[in-house]
């Protein structure tokens, strides 16, 4: 620029350009104008409110370590969840009435276990001297019977149950206490062909004895509920819990009621529970509005 | 002697009377409850007797034992 510099220096024809001025391209080697097109914003250049892409570029303030990939939500109701440490994965949506749950460390979708009683079948007895709930399908944890409003059609009938039909001898292992009339309470064991509340005094069967009540008193009918735990097993005995009473007319008449536990001494699983008739000549009936049910626990 | 089957997966029903190795059944347990009655009675009479001799109630009874 010593050219330049003599130029200023003259001070005539380049009077209106200042030796500062001329100082400002001290320095340049090139053409300027080929400079500064050099510089001029190109097609991938970052601007305020382009839309570009940046690669391998770090925000240091925030600092934005890696970025979750959208497409990792590509379905509506999807989620993301760690796979591994630092590890964003797809949990696609599950279907419908599933719900989240764990399974080897992951979040998955299962379907929701129902953990609810299923009605199995209801029944209206109407004169019947047996009756019979079979194929009774295993797919239940346990099998609630729930009866009420259950009547003879006279006074010296009895009626208890059986599993699977099973009449071998000590079959039942029935431990109960029992109660009837207003005072006598009893306890005692008693293993029998047939599913019965034995006290020290008095035996009472879950579907009654001697209960020609057909009036519309239920506690004078026979009802009752039991539940038999494990019943689809094939290599356990099956154990069960009843509650049961009636009022009896015949013999030591009075209300007689049995709370108990007991067995069934047999590892084949239940596929029919019985009523049956093991005295007498009589029928039993359900009263209006009543009814026989048996339930599947899951 | 009618016997209702209901088969609880199809719900289909079937009512036939009672075949021989039912009816058969039903004589013993018939002839088994009829023993327990007659045992229940005999021990209702022997314990009534025991409080007669004893000249004490049923509740005083309970109470000795409680």
């Amino acid at each position: 620029m010593t050219k330049a510099r003599d130029l200023a220096n003259a001070g005539t024809a380049l009077g209106a350009v200042s030796a500062t001025e001329l100082a400002f391209v001290d320095g340049v080697t090139s053409a300027i104008q080929t400079q500064i097109d050099a510089k001029a914003p190109s097609s991938t250049a970052v601007t305020l409110t382009g839309t570009q892409t940046l690669t391998n570029k770090t925000l240091t303030s925030p600092v934005i370590a890696s970025v979750v990939n959208n497409t990792l939500t590509s379905t509506t109701g999807d989620m993301i969840y760690a796979s591994a440490a630092n590890t964003p994965a797809r949990l696609g949506i599950g279907s419908s009435a599933q719900v989240l749950t764990v399974a080897g460390g992951i979040p998955s979708w299962a379907t929701a276990s129902s953990g609810g009683m299923t009605l199995i079948s209801e029944t209206v007895a109407s004169g019947l001297s047996s009756l019979s709930l079979s194929s009774i399908a295993g797919t239940f944890k346990q099998l609630v019977l729930i009866w009420c409003g259950v009547y003879h059609s006279d006074n010296s009938s009895t009626f208890s149950i059986r599993f699977n039909n099973d009449s071998t001898a000590s079959a039942y292992c029935n431990n109960a206490m029992t109660g009837s009339g207003s005072t006598n309470f009893n306890s005692g064991a008693i293993d029998d062909t047939f599913i019965v509340g034995n006290g020290a005094s008095f035996t009472i069967y879950p579907f009654g004895q001697s209960v020609n009540n057909s009036t519309s008193y239920f506690p004078t009918m026979a009802q009752g509920f039991m539940t038999i735990d494990n019943y689809a097993s094939t290599s356990k005995v099956k154990n069960f819990q009843t509650n049961f009473g009636y009022y009896k007319n015949a013999g030591t008449t009075g209300y007689a009621n049995v709370q108990m536990i007991g067995q069934w001494k047999n590892i084949s699983a239940i596929t029919s529970i019985d009523v049956v008739r093991i005295g007498g000549s009589g029928t039993f009936t359900n009263a209006t509005d009543a009814s026989i049910r048996l339930y599947g626990v899951s | 002697m009618s016997k209702l089957i209901i088969n609880v997966q199809t719900g289909e029903t079937k009512e036939r009377e009672l075949n021989k190795a039912e009816k058969d059944q039903q004589k013993i347990d018939e002839a088994n409850i009829a023993k327990k009655e007659i045992e229940a009675e005999a021990k209702a009479i022997a314990k009534a007797a025991l409080l007669t001799q004893l000249g004490i109630t049923a509740e005083q009874a309970k109470l000795l034992l409680s």
